[in-house]
């Protein structure tokens, strides 16, 4: 039992601080994607609805509908960045201690979090756009401007991912 | 500012020059008429003719739309969007397109035109009516009767096709035999008993027992099919008779679509430059419309730019025996057009700014203040020296290979500016598409070059370069609040340049340099000036944001929230991370794409170089696209919501010259500004 015990702490202080890296990462990836779907699928409802009338607007559709699809990369892109840190993308391997495992958690939860629910609003803010462009093609360059308010949510909190992964020092 | 000053014209011209002088002001293309609208007393007085030409044009207008969209239908080789964007139109000029339009029988091709298309239709018409018909005939293919019993009939038999319920086919047969028996004959088919809710059924009986058999169909739910009188021969028969049909028709519409290709082919290009010229004549009958006149003379009221009136002088200079023009200042009240005027490398980004709103007119047109700013931060946000190549290679061809005028033309030159600023910020942050030189062993030797030209390294100390960001952010917004400052100046409203601008510039610029002595990258000397700017700015804004409130407690409650506003100017500038994290973001996807390929090129044997360079190029050209998408809207923004809110004011009306507005081709023997998009 003393053994199991034993085994079990050993691999926990050699292993559990990346795997909780991991855990953050896939928490990330996947909500920010999920996200980015929800947006885009939202998006692209009203961009089906437009193209009933006028197919023509394929175009500018496709351009209002890829903004949400940004928070998925970013997502994608903080779960890069940690398992790289991490060492599990090969170089170097790394010691990762529990607490710097769990750091590495936190630093990945603004993305997580602000990615998934600024994608959905951003889906909703780009249908709007969609239906502007449906009756005045000529705004574009406007109703691109408008969904990219709700993204800089998101590139905040990418940016503070970022930030805190890179002041943990391993 | 670089606002172009504007001057109203007002001309009088007797009747007999009226034609050929807005005839030249359309060519100079630098004149806006003024739309006043005639008075009914003058309309009835200038005779109708402007109008009554304006209604021909109309027409005309109206029957080239048609042509166009029918020919435009049955056009040879179809052009994509971005090659008839870029296409050169082909050049005519304006008496060219007159003797065109004179000399072709455009009603007849109209006509023609008419006539296919309503051939098409009814080929079409016909062909579905067939196709029903065959249907239902199909439906009853083994039926041993020749149809003409249930068309027509004959002098004593007659007969009905028709469908009823499947449950109800017993009791039809029993009240057919019980009925009409042996006078007559019943044919039903269920062709698929174990899904169909219909059988088919046909009845032959003698007229005499037509309403037994009435009475039965009703019992029975029946439901009768009627068919074409012309019907007579068996099903089988009738089917490849109709069949037959089918392929005449089918052959007629191949030849029409033939004519309609061939006709399109000779035709299309002439339409278009006659639809041109006439919406060019409806413009000019438009403005003549649209001006006061009398029984001898018009009067025409127009916006020209200062500068261009020399050129309108000479122009109308043959006519100045039977014209008079007075040239004067806006008046109060009178908004003129705005016309935006900048160096050769700062105008392309006026599309930009009208995007945002027009300047009004007598006020600020920030183009100038925004492009550099632009310019690098576009660079920033994409920040890859690689992807600049790119970008502004690319452009830079298409540019050079396409004449493409306007609007388009402007922008186009704007992401290559944008390319080249890409190319400088990538150099200086060493992202050559991204990690690139590195990862790949055979690119080491370009290292130390690449080292040689690295200030900052956003990957690995983004600490650093966030402050450049943040610097760069709050430069800008002071110089909003400058120019806001200079623009109040210019107005001489003294009290807002000093109070509200210069209260706020003296706090903003204290507060930064406070920090900057708390973080210590400025000697703690400066902390005295510092705190004293600080001051001095707060307590300007605390003694006057309030000067409008009724109350010595009013005003100093005003003024202490004033105060407050600096937590916008704090978000303003925190706002300007974006640069860095855009450009981190392309930099991790790059750096991402280049591990896979490496894995992928050590990893896989043999085919593995194959594969990882599809990855590196597909890879990097949708990174690419996302990363241009995004440095774009994102350092628009930066525009539009920090600096713009600062000073601009948009309530202006752009510029629209009267001139040769054409869609499809380019008239050229006018000057001035006719190329619009």
């Amino acid at each position: 039992m003393d053994q199991v015990v034993a085994t079990l702490l050993n691999t926990m202080s050699e292993q559990l601080g990346a795997m909780i890296a991991v855990l953050g990462a896939g928490i990330a990836a996947g909500f920010a994607g999920s996200g980015s779907a929800i947006g885009i699928a939202i998006a692209d409802e009203a961009a089906a609805g437009v193209m009933t009338e006028d197919p023509g607007k394929f175009g500018l559709a496709l351009l209002l509908l890829a903004l949400p699809g940004t928070q998925g990369i970013y997502g994608l892109l903080a779960a890069f960045f940690a398992i790289l840190k991490v060492g599990l993308l090969g170089g170097a391997a790394v010691k990762v201690t529990i607490w710097q495992g769990i750091g590495i958690f936190g630093s990945l939860m603004p993305i997580a979090i602000a990615c998934y629910y600024s994608a959905v609003a951003q889906g909703k803010a780009s249908a709007g756009a969609i239906l502007l462009i449906s009756k005045r093609p000529e705004e574009i360059g406007k109703a691109v401007i408008l969904p990219a308010m709700v993204e800089t949510y998101a590139v905040l909190a990418l940016l503070l991912s970022i930030i805190l992964m890179n002041s943990i020092k391993l | 500012m670089a606002l172009v000053e504007m001057k109203k014209v007002e001309l009088a011209l007797h009747r007999s020059v009226t034609d050929r002088v807005i005839a030249s002001l359309q060519r100079l293309g630098c004149c806006e008429i003024i739309r006043g609208g005639p008075d009914s007393a003058s309309a009835e007085a200038g005779g109708a003719t402007a109008s009554e030409e304006l209604k021909r044009y109309d027409n005309l207008l109206a029957d080239a739309r048609f042509a166009l969209r029918f020919l435009e239908t049955y056009r040879g080789e179809k052009a994509g969007f971005l090659s008839k964007a870029l296409a050169e139109k082909p050049r005519h000029s304006m008496s060219e397109l007159e003797s065109w339009s004179r000399e072709t029988d455009f009603q007849k091709l109209i006509l023609h035109l008419r006539s296919l298309e309503r051939q098409f239709v009814e080929i079409r018409t016909e062909l579905s009516q067939i196709s029903g018909l065959e249907a239902i005939l199909r439906a009853f293919s083994d039926l041993p009767q020749p149809l003409f019993f249930f068309t027509t009939g004959t002098e004593r038999v007659k007969g009905i096709l028709g469908t009823l319920p499947a449950e109800q086919v017993n009791r039809l047969e029993l009240a057919f035999s019980a009925h009409v028996g042996k006078e007559g004959e019943l044919f039903v088919r269920i062709s698929n008993p174990e899904k169909d809710k219909d059988a088919k059924a046909a009845l032959v009986y003698l007229r005499e027992n037509e309403e037994k058999v009435a009475s039965i169909c009703a019992e029975v739910s029946f439901n009768r099919i009627d068919l074409p009188r012309d019907l007579s021969g068996t099903v089988e028969e009738e089917i490849a008779r109709l069949e037959e049909r089918k392929e005449l028709l089918v052959k007629r519409e191949t030849d029409l679509q033939a004519e309609a290709r061939s006709l399109s082919a000779e035709w299309l290009g002439r339409v278009q430059a006659m639809s041109d010229y006439w919406s060019v004549m409806k413009g000019r009958y438009e403005a003549l419309d649209s001006s006061e006149r009398t029984e001898q003379s018009h009067f025409i009221r127009f916006w020209a730019p200062a500068d261009s009136l020399e050129k309108i002088e000479k122009e109308l200079e043959p006519f100045s025996s039977l014209s008079e023009k007075t040239v004067k200042a806006p008046e109060e009240g009178e908004v003129a057009p705005s016309l935006l005027k900048n160096p050769a490398w700062a105008s392309p980004c006026e599309p930009l700014t009208n995007m945002f709103g027009v300047p009004t007119y007598g006020g600020v047109d920030p183009t100038l203040m925004m492009a550099p700013f632009f310019y690098v931060f576009f660079g920033m946000c994409l920040g890859d020296a690689g992807f600049g190549i790119i970008l502004s290679v690319l452009l830079g061809w298409v540019l050079l290979k396409f004449p493409v005028g306007g609007n388009l033309r402007k922008l186009l030159v704007v992401m290559f500016i944008c390319g080249l600023s890409t190319i400088v910020m990538g150099a200086l942050t060493g992202s050559w598409l991204a990690n690139t030189i590195d990862s790949f062993a055979f690119l080491h030797f370009l290292r130390p070059l690449r080292d040689r030209l690295v200030v900052w390294d956003p990957m690995n100390d983004p600490m650093t370069y966030l402050g450049v960001c943040l610097t760069l952010g709050f430069v800008q917004l002071i110089f909003g609040l400058c120019i806001a400052f200079w623009d109040a100046l210019r107005r001489k409203s003294y009290m807002e340049a000093f109070a509200d601008r210069g209260g706020w510039i003296l706090l903003l610029n204290g507060v930064g340099l406070l920090f900057l002595v708390m973080i210590g990258r400025v000697p703690a000397s400066m902390g005295m000036l510092a705190k004293g700017l600080s001051i001095a700015g707060a307590v300007t804004l605390f003694l006057t944001q309030g000067r409008t409130k009724k109350g010595i407690l009013g005003k100093a409650f005003s003024g202490a929230l004033s105060l407050y506003g600096i937590t916008s100017y704090l978000g303003d500038t925190l706002s300007y991370s974006r640069l860095l994290a855009l450009g981190l973001s392309g930099a991790a996807i790059g750096l991402i794409i280049n591990l896979l390929a490496k894995m992928i090129s050590e990893g896989v044997p043999y085919v593995g170089w194959i594969l990882a360079l599809i990855l590196f190029v597909v890879g990097n050209i949708f990174s690419l696209a996302i990363n241009v998408l995004g440095a774009f809207v994102h350092s628009l923004r930066l525009q539009y919501v920090e600096f713009f809110s600062k000073f601009y004011e948009a309530n202006g009306r752009l510029f629209a010259p009267f001139c040769h507005e054409t869609q499809f081709v380019k008239i050229v023997d006018s000057c001035g500004q006719q190329e619009k998009n």
